[in-house]
């Protein structure tokens, strides 16, 4: 060691790196042979460091640095002058470990500065996930970047420097309080120590970091992963002074050593496996832990692409994107069995599966690769220096990088895009959007009513017009939901975002339009023709294939206050009665709405999916199932639903509800502009003045007119089997339930429900069998409105207790027991947490 | 769920041995994500009436009595 001119340290590196080569020799470390011409200039404790290696050039990430440089080598500067050793304060906060083993006398003001900052930002970051990140927020990241970068040199500088001080390794460690009347060699010496001991412990912190990747929020693993990349950059050696070329012999990034390390780390902690079951004589991975999943996406001989997509598409719910990519590289660089010739190739396919997912996982979703962002930097020094130089490996290294950099040539040209219009917008908005006053939405409102709020009107205009206008407004609110909002909804606990509550708004308004139109045409004979219009309507749209506008509308004529029109419905032409049961057939939600996934599957070409069953199958999976099994492994099923309704969702978006159609410009006006009609109770009740009548129940009269056989016994019969014989459509949460159970609810009036121990207390039981025989024999129910309370809930539980299959789970409710018996209670305890 | 209580009651009193509220929270998961859908959307149904039910205070049925009541109804015999 000597002191160099300007009050720097060189020093003579090689034969050390040999020794510590030597140290670790479990954890596959490639060679890190450098050879003795190596020298280490240190300038200042910063990060002033000179390395001159000569070796290969290594120009490829200068410029990502020079910036970073920049501000080093300033803050250095000012360090100098201001105070070039300033012992750092015991209140220095949370400093990595080996930053703060290296002892306090080495910081100077500046970094002090630094860090503080560095703890301020880690603190006030609480994004989740990088793509979150908005404007002001985005820039607090990229100032952090920065200042982890400044850390990954302080690291870097240790690293080095602990080499010539390996031999003190077992020395104990120092006192942070160390005086600073000690001697430079001896402070030098002292944090060379303690950084020796940093770097031999490489590994294991490396693998903490990892570790810590697992388990910590998704803000301090980011850091964290930064912090393995740091390594990774830091290992290559880049000189920190403009002045001097980065050379640097390392072929093997230290990140890769630490994949080596994880990898085999994992495969000795477990050999773990994914479960499959089998649906529609498909395999589908169930449950499996991430690394599992990994690997039993990667290994199998033939790319599985359904599920890969699944999991690319729903990783996010159960792992980070960066954590994600870490295991790709973890399972890229697994040794496979002995090292013979069939394990290579087997290895071989693996890897160039890996690739292959990573390409897909590029191609669609590169919103989770931000442009030079940690993860997009990782794969990037991953592609370049732990795939092997193959063909086939290299192809896919090709294609991938001509992704990512299509991939950033349009992000910045959308960034210069904006740029350019952001001055512009503001008034081109203004200009688009005039306020609509009072005067034009009333003329709008009340032109509205002339023409489609109103069932006379409503006959000048074509059901098929109203049908093609309905198809094609509802496919650009379709389209208008984008990835980020599904994404959020699931994440955030179903929180809706403007294009998501569009879409649910508008279903809702038309509801109510065609409840209202129907309801309030006075005459019977137009109200007949008003029906008879929307079953057009519905029937129409079924035909071009618009199944969202197919469930809108026959929802809205099963709305309760359009069913017990039962004059009306009487009176429908034999032909619409038809089309009416098609049409319930198709929306029919039996066996998971069968009928329309048939028709969905077999209709390939311009239709539009109904959005609402879309949502559905992602609420039942994301409400209805465990997201983790008892022994905390991915429970992937869940995904498998959510996976396969978003890539559906997103293939409808992109592919289908091509309606060849012209826009309507005034009927699509009107229809946009509905006046939000609510279903209040007045109008409810307004409904029911309409066509009173007793037990006009459609349920009943429709079954009687189909079942020849007479009416059938209510009492006693599976609740599937009485929901589609006697079931009833109960709007407040769009469900079906059996007629008798609605109207034993329906009973209990306020007075009635008042009644002690109602529930509790047994009715009369001559009056209660009384009656059910009469309703099993006559199917009407007129019964119950002269029931005492006690024997309507008498009642009520006779119907439950009668049910071949008990409301909760019956025969379900053996498998029940038994998951209970057998892991439920695990189950529960873990997920406790 | 508005009607989550009266559930979670109802799971009480059928499965005494889940202590927690969470504990009976996860079982519910399970229990409504293996239900056919007629019997999901009947209890729904069924269990906001009873929410409402337990609402009238003058009929002394508060969420816990009539859980006790429609348990073993509602689970076939226990």
């Amino acid at each position: 060691m000597r002191k160099s001119s300007e009050g720097g340290l060189t020093v003579n590196a090689g034969r050390k790196l040999q020794q510590k080569v030597s140290l670790d020799p479990s954890t596959h470390l490639p060679a890190l042979t450098r050879d003795n011409s190596q020298e280490i200039v240190f300038t200042n404790p910063l990060a002033m460091l000179h390395v001159s290696v000569n070796e290969m050039d290594r120009e490829d990430d200068t410029t990502a640095l020079d910036a970073l440089v920049n501000k080093v080598s300033a803050s250095a500067a000012s360090s100098l002058v201001s105070s070039p050793l300033t012992p750092s304060p015991a209140s220095l906060g949370p400093i990595p470990p080996h930053l703060k083993a290296t002892g306090s006398q080495e910081y100077t003001a500046a970094e002090i500065k630094l860090l503080e900052k560095m703890r301020i930002t880690d603190d006030s970051d609480e994004e989740d996930d990088q793509s979150h990140l908005s404007g002001a927020s985005m820039e607090a990241f990229k100032m952090r970047e920065q200042e982890l970068a400044l850390y990954r040199d302080l690291f870097l500088q240790h690293r080095e420097s602990s080499v010539n001080e390996l031999d003190s390794i077992e020395s104990p460690e120092p006192s942070p309080q160390s005086t600073p009347s000690q001697s430079p060699d001896v402070r030098r010496k002292i944090t060379f120590q303690a950084a020796a001991r940093a770097v031999i412990a490489g590994n294991r912190f490396v693998e903490a970091l990892t570790l810590d990747i697992e388990q910590k929020r998704a803000s301090s693993s980011a850091k964290a992963a930064e912090a393995v990349e740091s390594l990774d950059i830091g290992s290559k050696t880049k000189t920190l002074s403009k002045s001097k070329t980065i050379k640097s012999k390392q072929r093997h990034s230290l990140f890769g050593v630490t994949s080596h390390f994880i990898a085999a780390y994992k495969n000795s902690k477990a050999s773990e496996d994914v479960e499959t079951i089998e649906e529609s004589k498909r395999k589908i991975i169930s449950v499996g832990s991430v690394p599992a999943l990994v690997s039993a996406l990667t290994t199998s001989s033939e790319l599985d692409m359904e599920f890969a997509l699944e999991f690319l598409a729903t990783h996010r719910f159960f792992t980070t994107s960066i954590k994600l990519l870490q295991h790709f590289i973890n399972q890229h660089n697994a040794p496979v069995g002995q090292g013979t010739r069939e394990d290579n190739k087997l290895r071989e396919g693996t890897q160039v599966h890996v690739l292959k997912v990573i390409r897909y996982w590029l191609t669609r979703h590169p919103q989770d690769f931000g442009p030079d962002s940690i993860i997009e930097r990782s794969l990037l020094s991953f592609l370049r220096l732990d795939v092997p130089d193959g063909p086939l490996h290299q192809a896919e290294v090709d294609s991938i990088l001509a992704i990512i950099d299509e991939k950033n040539i349009q992000a910045k040209q959308a960034a210069a895009a904006a740029a350019a219009a952001a001055p512009l917008s503001p008034p081109s908005a203004a200009s688009t959007l005039p306020p609509p006053s009072a005067a034009t939405s009333r003329k709008l409102s009340s032109k509205l009513s002339n023409v489609l709020l109103s069932a006379d009107t409503l006959q000048n205009v074509d059901a098929e017009v109203v049908g093609e206008q309905l198809a094609l407004l509802e496919t650009g609110l379709f389209k208008a939901v984008t990835d980020q909002e599904l994404f959020n909804y699931i994440k955030q606990n179903k929180k809706v975002t403007p294009n998501l509550t569009a879409i649910m708004n508008w279903s809702n308004l038309v509801l109510s339009w065609i409840a209202r139109v129907i309801v309030l045409a006075e005459d019977p004979k137009l109200r007949v023709e008003t029906l008879k219009y929307f079953i057009k309507v519905a029937k129409y749209c079924l035909q071009i294939k618009s199944y969202n506008t197919v469930f809108e509308v026959v929802e809205a004529l099963s709305l309760t206050p359009i069913q017990r029109l039962t004059k009306t419905w009487r009176s429908l032409p034999t032909k619409y009665k038809a089309s009416w049961l098609e049409l319930v057939d198709v929306v029919s939600p039996a066996d998971n709405f069968l009928v329309y996934r048939e028709l969905l599957r077999n209709s390939k070409g311009s239709e539009l999916p109904s959005f609402s069953i879309y949502l559905r199958d992602i609420d039942s999976a994301m409400f209805g199932m465990p997201t983790e099994t008892p022994d905390s492994r991915i429970n992937f099923y869940k995904f498998h639903v959510i996976g396969g309704a978003l890539i559906s969702l997103a293939y409808a978006q992109a592919h289908q509800g091509k309606f060849i159609i012209a826009p309507n410009e005034d009927l699509q006006s009107q229809l946009k502009n509905f006046p939000s009609l609510s279903l209040t109770d007045s109008f409810v009740a307004r409904a029911r003045e309409v066509e009173a009548q007793k037990n006009g129940l459609f349920g009943i009269d429709l079954t009687a007119q189909i079942g020849a056989g007479g009416p059938e016994p209510m009492f006693g019969i599976d609740l599937t089997e009485a929901t589609d014989k006697f079931g009833v459509f109960v709007d407040t949460f769009r469900g079906m339930v059996p007629i008798i159970v609605r109207e034993l609810v329906k009973c209990f009036t306020d007075e009635k429900l008042s009644t002690e121990g109602i529930f509790r207390r047994s009715g009369n039981q001559g009056n209660m069998q009384r009656m059910k025989k009469e309703i099993d024999a006559t199917g009407k129910l007129d019964c119950l409105k002269t029931a005492t309370p006690l024997d309507l809930s008498g009642l009520m539980g006779h119907y439950f207790k009668e049910l071949p299959d008990p409301l909760f789970t019956g025969r379900l409710y053996k498998k029940f027991l038994a998951i209970s018996s057998q892991f439920l209670f695990l189950l529960l305890s873990r997920a406790r947490g | 769920m508005p009607e989550a209580d009266v559930f979670l009651f109802l799971l009480f009193s059928f499965a005494p041995e889940l202590n927690t509220k969470q504990e009976r929270l996860n079982a519910a998961r399970v229990l409504v994500s293996m239900m056919p859908e007629a019997h999901r959307d009947t209890a729904h149904y069924l269990l906001t009436f009873l929410k409402k039910v337990s609402t009238f205070s003058k009929n002394k049925m508060h969420v816990k009595n009539l859980a006790v009541v429609f348990a073993p109804t509602l689970f076939g015999k226990s």
